[in-house]
């Protein structure tokens, strides 16, 4: 559970987000060009039918055109080929009239001209004219009223075909405003979203700081509530808990020909000093006394307090007893000088036992009741002592 | 052809005669009114370098049938006449192009690929009835709509000729 661990979770979690934000961004801009593509589809379907009726009206005064020369040509040659092409012209220029107004091509010239009411009067003048163009001799007054018929369509046509021409005009202005419109809120809906994307990106990144500051609190914890499992509140000293485990382990760890040395200290009457001072005399003895203590022993060596007044001390380099010994005595010398506690002066000694692996002892259990068993003879000996373990204590006690 | 014109020898003659046959014997002659007219890359003429088709003789190239609604009218509508296709045939037809011109001049450039694969008919009846010349005949080149939607498009509509006149191939 390192501090790398701590803050890989949420980087992979912000690429994901990183990615799923881009992913939307590209989407909804993927979504804008749709709807412009769709519009100018639209709009060229619309154009495209626009300029279908404006094709047709434009046939239809063309053919209106190409009739009346043919009858002119009939009316100053005569004969059949010119009767005929007289009759082709007038049934083109016929068919011509009613795509203006039929199917769904027209719609513009019927929305925007006369063309649905002008056109079949156009059709039903037809109608009358076809017997007489359709006749093997015209005379010359059927002729010239025939012609006259014909002319006075051209005006109609003619309106049809400039109010066609205006509304294509203004059909393609009003479509141009309305793809500029429409490019113009596309840019708006860009910005809004671009801004939104901003936002959302504070926010994550505000959300990663967070959950970095609770897991780095929780990590914090879990290592105070370790600490508090394994020390001694009072003193701050490992715990006997603390203390056990690392005994049993630097004898697991311990090579041939290494020894390690326990020593066992208790307080001599502590209990006096409770009694006769109070609790809080008696705690704050024990800080000193664990203070002292620390000055005593090197590095290495493990000080923890068991409990009550009782502490011990695990020396790993012991080399011999010699070393063990010296260190015992420097700490009853340390206990001659009296405490100055809270405006008592205080007289403290230590009795100390001492017990040696793996002479004394190959296991911890064994170890920590033959420092005991040592501790207790110092105490039998009259206290501000200390004792080495030997068999014969192991004798007297059965 | 012009090489020979001086020439009057009796391999000239019997040349003239065998090309004449040949001519009949792929197309006769039109009796009565002229409908259409197919010139171009073709291989088989009755009039000129023309081949002239008048009512009985595109009926004796296999009348067919197609019922579909077109783009301008409403409803279906049972067309008879010829298939493109046949047409093409009948007149030995060797270009990849026809241009389909109509009586009001307009014209249209049709691939023979999308005419043969759409089987497109060149009618002349639609419901029983000839086609007007007052409305969209006497001949109209159309497609099978119904059949095949996708093929309501602007540029088949563009194909699709009425008032059909001539075909040009190339």
């Amino acid at each position: 559970m390192g501090g790398g661990a701590a803050r890989n979770v949420p980087r992979y979690s912000r690429t994901v987000t990183y990615l799923l934000l881009i992913l939307a961004l590209a989407l909804f801009a993927a979504g804008l060009l749709y709807n412009t593509r769709r519009l100018e589809r639209g709009n060229e379907a619309l154009l495209a039918s626009a300029s279908e009726s404006a094709w047709n009206v434009f046939q239809a005064e063309f053919e209106l055109q190409r009739l009346l020369y043919a009858l002119e040509r009939y009316a100053l040659e005569g004969g059949a080929g010119t009767r005929e092409e007289l009759q082709k012209r007038f049934d083109v220029f016929w068919s011509r009239l009613p795509l203006l107004i039929e199917g769904e091509g027209p719609a513009l010239v019927r929305e925007v001209t006369r063309a649905e009411v002008v056109v079949p009067d156009l059709i039903a003048t037809l109608e009358q004219l076809a017997a007489t163009v359709e006749r093997a001799r015209i005379d010359r007054a059927e002729l010239r009223r025939t012609r006259e018929e014909l002319e006075a369509m051209q005006g109609p046509l003619h309106a049809i075909s400039l109010a066609t021409l205006h509304e294509m005009a203004r059909r393609h202005t009003v479509l141009r405003e309305e793809v500029a419109l429409l490019s113009q809120r596309n840019n708006l809906s860009l910005a809004g979203l671009a801004g939104s994307v901003a936002i959302l990106l504070f926010l994550l990144h505000r959300e990663v700081a967070r959950t970095r500051f609770l897991l780095a609190r929780s990590h914090l914890q879990e290592r105070r509530e370790r600490h508090l499992a394994h020390h001694d509140m009072l003193t701050g000293l490992p715990n006997r808990r603390l203390f056990e485990e690392r005994l049993r382990e630097l004898l697991r760890r311990s090579r041939r020909g290494r020894r390690i040395g326990l020593l066992l200290l208790d307080l001599d009457r502590f209990k006096d000093v409770n009694d006769r001072h109070g609790h809080a005399v008696g705690d704050s003895l024990l800080r000193a006394a664990a203070r002292r203590m620390r000055t005593c022993v090197r590095r290495g060596d493990v000080l923890a307090r068991l409990g009550g007044d009782e502490f011990a001390i695990v020396q790993e380099e012991a080399a011999d007893e010699a070393l063990c010994l010296r260190l015992a005595g420097r700490l009853l010398d340390a206990f001659v000088e009296p405490f100055e506690l809270e405006g008592h002066r205080l007289r403290a000694s230590l009795s100390i036992g001492v017990a040696l692996f793996p002479d004394h002892a190959s296991g911890v259990a064994e170890l920590l009741r033959r420092a005991d068993l040592a501790l207790y003879r110092a105490k039998a000996a009259g206290r501000g002592r200390l004792a080495l373990f030997t068999v014969e204590m192991e004798r007297d006690r059965s | 052809m012009r090489d020979w014109g001086g020439t009057t020898g009796p391999v000239t003659l019997l040349l003239v005669f065998l090309m004449s046959t040949a001519s009949a014997a792929c197309l006769p002659p039109p009796a009565g009114e002229v409908l259409l007219r197919v010139s171009g890359a073709i291989g088989c003429t009755n009039a000129g370098d023309e081949a002239r088709f008048d009512l009985p003789l595109l009926e004796s190239l296999g009348a067919a049938r197609l019922v579909t609604r077109t783009p301008w009218t409403e409803g279906e509508g049972m067309f008879e006449g010829v298939s493109v296709r046949r047409l093409l045939a009948a007149v030995r037809a060797r270009g990849g192009t026809v241009r389909a011109l109509a009586l009001n001049d307009y014209e249209a450039e049709i691939p023979v690929e999308e005419l043969v694969r759409h089987e497109v008919l060149i009618a002349w009846k639609r419901d029983g009835r000839r086609l007007r010349r007052r409305g969209k005949g006497p001949l109209w080149i159309v497609y099978p709509w119904s059949e095949h939607p996708e093929l309501d498009t602007r540029l088949v509509r563009q194909h699709s000729v009425w008032q059909l006149d001539r075909l040009v191939i190339r």
